[in-house]
Parts: C-alpha cells; structure tokens; sequence
C-alpha cells in the first residue's frame, strides 16, 4: 500500500528533531524511491565543521551508498525519487537537486534568508543551460511542525537576540 | 599551459572585478516640480519654508537649488515638490504654484510658475554615474575609493598580480588533475592571504560523486583540514589539506591525516556552541602562530614570479599590502582581530578561492555558507553563478557577500 505524503514528512520531522537534539539546525529529510525510504538526512553542519553538510546533501550521499550495495545506478535512482525536506531548500541545495535530476521536492515551511525554491531564488524553475534539471515543488505540507523545530533552535541557541533577528537560518 | 613561465609576461593584466549590477547600470531619473527664484535674496527663505513644507526623504542626495545658465546670464532655480498626482488636475494639466502650496506658508510671489524636471533618483555610486547625474541635477556623491580603483583596473598591484596568477596556475595544474582522472576540467584551491599559504586543493572527482565539484571538495578539505570534514578521498592522492595543527609546516595528504582527523575530534568537541569552538581554535592558531615559519610558501612565489634579491622585510611589507589592500578602507580591523574572527566555526572565513572556472550555483551558495573572502575565476561558464547567470556574491537578502575577480590568466593557445 503506497504511503501518504504525510507519512513521509513525519519521517522527515523526526530527523529535523533528532538535529535540534545535537545542536544542529533541525532540518530533516528523506528520500522515497518506489514507495520506499532509501536514505536520509539531517544537519551535519557543526560535527563535521563543513557549512555545507545540509540535510539535502547528506542524504544525498547515503543514496549513492545504498545504490552502490544495491547494484543500482544512482542517476537512475535520483531521477526517479522524490525528496521530502522539512524545510525549503536553500540556494545551493536546490542547486544540488537540479544536478541529482530530482524531479520533485515536498517541503515544509519557507526558508526565508536562504531559499532557492521561492524565497531568496528560483533556482528550481530557472533557465540553466546545461545545469541539471528544474524541479516541480510541493510547499506547506507540515510546516507548523518544522517552524516550530526551528522557533526552539533559535531560542536556546541565542536567547537575547532581539525578536527580528530570530529569523530562519538554516 | 606552457605560456608566460617567466610569470612577468607584459600580459600581466589585471583582474576584472564581478561587481553588483549597480555599479554598471544607467542613473534613474524622477520628476519634480522645479520653479525659477525671482529674486535671489530670498533663496535662504524659500529653502527653509520648502524644506519645512515639502520634505524630500528620497532626495536627500539633491541640492535643493541650483543655477541654470541663461541668455542674459544666470538665474536660480529650487525644487518645490515631487511630481505626482496631487501636482495634477483630474485633465492631467499642471496645477498652478498657489493651488499646490494652497494653504502652506510659501512665499509664492517670490517664485515664477512650475515646470516639471528631471532628477536622478538616487545617489551616483561611481564617477562615471555622478557625470550623467550632474547634467540633470547638483548632486552629491561620496565616491568609494575601493570601487574607483577597481573600476580603472589599479586594485592590485603588479606583484600582487604575479601572486593572484601563481595561485590560479596551481589550479590550473589541479584541473588538469581533473581532467586526467576523467573528470570535468575543473581545479581549485583555497588561499590564506595573510600568509599566502595554500590551505587546500582540490580538482573535480564528479565521476565518482555527481556534487563532487571542485569547490564542494575543497571546502571539504578545508573542514577536513580543521579537524572535521564529511568526505572520504580514497582514489584522489593529488587532493590535499594543509591540518591546522600543522600550518606552516608540511602538507598531508588525505591518507596520512587520517589518524590526525580522529585525534582532533576528540580533542575538540564540535557540538559546544559557537563560542567555545571559536576559542579552542583561536588557542590553537596562537600556537601554531607561534612555530610557523610565516615564509614557507613565499619562496616559490619569489622564484615562479621572477621577483629576485628580494628582502624578507620587503616580502613581508608585501603580503601586508595584499592584507590591507582586501580590506575595505573604512574598516580599522587590526590583524589580529581578523586572526581570531578566522577561526570562527565557519572555515573559510578570512580565506581565498582559486578555481578555473566560474562556479555553479550550488558551488557558489557553498561558499556563501562557508563565508569566504574573496573568490578568484579564471573564465566565465554558461550556467555560472557568480556573475553569469546569477550574482550570488553580491546577492540581496543573503546574509554574507564576498569579493569576485575573474579573467585571472590570459586565454590560453
Ligand atoms: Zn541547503
Ligand atoms: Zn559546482
């Protein structure tokens, strides 16, 4: 029996969750391959001292190891694979995405200061000659629960910031 | 790449800085009403009374008033208002100066009947701006002299030059590493300019790894360097990271910091918050500070450069240069403190990018997150995200910019 959208973001939330545990910005995700999680991922900013370790990008390799063990071809796995991300991608994740030919993405809330799917950029639907592929977007499934992961972040990590500057960092 | 081996080649030209649009563009003009002063002695009147009555928050860069040549000589002219639709009646015809003052204390007799004029609309940013600006309107302009200097091609000079070409030919070489390992022509290194050394180089491995662009590795590298990193490097022996606890001293390849990586970890827990991580680092930078031979590197660049009989003061004194020449002038950021603010969680802070190629956006976004200084390209991709197609460097809204230079090397065969 195929699983809901639902299902899977929860799956993603709990990711998210188990970053904010480590002190990581609570971004979670997934990837569903045929029905079937085949990875995911959470950030690895902090442990692994690399601004780029992203959820999106961690994952992303743990769908290369499972297509290796799997005898599988990851572009083949990639294309076609949809990604559940408890929040929007920012710009160089989307980027990312496009270069994986991912063909669509499910997120929650809005990434407001690094968004590449809507918010700072559009580089899921933009013209990029011989740069991957655009990617459709499902937005807003969830997003109370990833905000409010994100809301707590950003109060134990820093609580005399004034309230504007408590906005989204991923 | 056989070309210009002396390194001081006539065609020791100079970068070309990726600036904001802004800079390029045309001056925006808007439409006041301006009305000519019958008699001067009442222009100090007429200003107070239209600065109190009529404010113009988005003009502030205009003088109020200006002179306009005539047949019989001079006259004075002064802005009353911005042009909009309270200035019009509903046929669209200008109203008269006592139906847009009506009630307001203006002295209206002392000014002749309004004409509409075009204005710039905002402050010119460059020279050539504030020319075109200057027909319209008396305008100010504050010119940045950082901007000017890269505008005429006179940022760097020509040793800097020499420098800036020597690290791109290194990822000139990483890229024919690249290249030769069946991957994308594609090289990159990271620089430490206060003390021109090389922290990492990388070259493309995509046939291994789809997002294994040469930035994404080096950056990785770079993490790898300080203790951290996420990727394994089994295939690649030309990649390399200088470990922090070991600047100034050797290079390791990836293999041999391995036991390295694991012993850092456990000395510095990551996962403590920003200020402790920022602390330990910092003491260990002081130490290594400390037994760093700060020449190291230099003695190639002296020898690739051409640059002889040099004297260690004057080595010295240039790489301050390159230091303070990065700075933007109004900053009074002294060295030390740009040190410390290095080893702030985010690696690349403080740290220079040499890559053959522009980067892609996700590459570019990379290095957005890891807060790099100044970006060096040699040429232009089709899809390129820092001055191609986008313009992530200068981006409005992200919440970290940095500097980009392309046009490094002179084209090649
Ligand atoms: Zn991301
Ligand atoms: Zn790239």
């Amino acid at each position: 029996m195929s699983k809901t959208s639902e299902y899977w973001m929860q799956f993603a939330l709990q990711l998210a969750e188990e970053a904010l545990t480590q002190g990581e910005v609570p971004v979670g995700c997934i990837f569903v391959y045929k029905d079937q999680c085949i990875a995911t991922g959470r950030n690895e900013v902090n442990e692994t001292k690399n601004a780029t370790r992203h959820a999106e990008l961690v994952a992303a390799d743990r769908v290369i190891a499972w297509c290796q063990k799997n005898k599988k071809t990851a572009a083949e796995v990639f294309e076609n694979s949809s990604l559940y991300v408890t929040v929007e991608p920012c710009v160089m994740c989307a980027g990312a995405l496009r270069v994986l030919k991912v063909p669509l993405v499910v997120f929650g809330c809005a990434n407001d200061r690094f968004g590449g799917c809507g918010s700072v950029l559009t580089v899921c639907e933009d013209d990029l000659p011989n740069f991957g592929l655009k990617f459709q977007c499902i937005t807003g499934l969830l997003k109370e629960k990833a905000i409010v992961l994100l809301k707590e972040f950003y109060r134990n990590e820093n609580p005399t910031a004034p309230e504007g500057k408590k906005k989204i960092k991923i | 790449m056989k070309r210009s081996h002396d390194g001081k080649s006539k065609t020791s030209k100079h970068p070309t800085a990726v600036l904001a649009d802004k800079y390029y563009e045309d001056i925006q003009l808007e439409k006041v009403l301006v009305c000519d002063i019958k008699n001067k002695k009442d222009t100090t009147t007429l200003i107070r009374e239209l600065t109190s009555e009529f404010p113009l928050p988005s003009l502030q860069h205009l003088k109020r008033v200006r002179k306009a040549k005539t047949q019989e000589g001079s006259k004075l002219q002064i802005i009353v208002c911005c042009y909009d639709d309270s200035c019009r009646d509903s046929g669209g015809k200008i109203l008269s100066l006592s139906e847009i003052c009506q009630s307001r204390d203006i002295s209206v007799d002392s000014l002749g009947e309004p004409c509409i004029t075009e204005v710039p609309k905002y402050q010119p940013l460059i020279r050539k701006q504030y020319e075109t600006a200057v027909l319209h309107w008396p305008t100010a302009f504050h010119e940045d002299k950082k901007i000017a200097k890269i505008l005429s091609g006179q940022l760097f000079s020509h040793s800097e030059v020499d420098l800036i070409q020597k690290f791109m030919k290194e990822a000139v070489k990483m890229s024919e590493m690249g290249e030769q390992t069946g991957n994308e022509k594609v090289g990159a290194i990271v620089v430490d300019p206060s003390t021109n050394e090389i922290i990492a180089k990388s070259h493309d491995i995509r046939s291994q790894h789809p997002l294994q662009h040469a930035v994404m590795v080096c950056i990785d590298l770079v993490g790898k360097a300080q203790g951290g990193g996420a990727w394994k490097y089994d295939s690649s022996p030309a990649l390399f990271a200088i470990s922090s606890s070991n600047l100034g001293n050797e290079t390791k390849t990836i293999e041999e910091m391995k036991n390295k990586v694991t012993e850092d970890k456990e000395k510095t827990r990551p996962d403590e918050g920003d200020t402790k991580i920022s602390r330990s680092s910092k003491e260990k930078r002081s130490q290594n500070e400390e037994k760093k031979p700060v020449l190291h590197l230099d003695n190639d660049i002296k020898n690739e450069t051409g640059i002889h009989n040099t004297s260690e003061d004057e080595i010295t004194r240039r790489q301050e240069k390159v230091v303070t020449l990065n700075k933007n002038e109004t900053e009074t950021k002294d060295k030390a403190t740009e040190n410390k603010e290095k080893t702030a969680p985010y690696l690349c802070t403080g740290y220079d990018l040499y890559v053959t190629r522009e980067p892609c956006v996700m590459c570019a976004m990379a290095l957005v997150h890891s807060r790099i200084s100044r970006v060096f390209y040699n040429t232009a991709s089709e899809s390129g995200a820092l001055g191609t197609k986008y313009k992530i460097h200068v981006q409005k809204g992200l919440n970290h910019h940095f500097e980009v230079y392309k046009d490094i090397l002179p084209i090649d065969h």
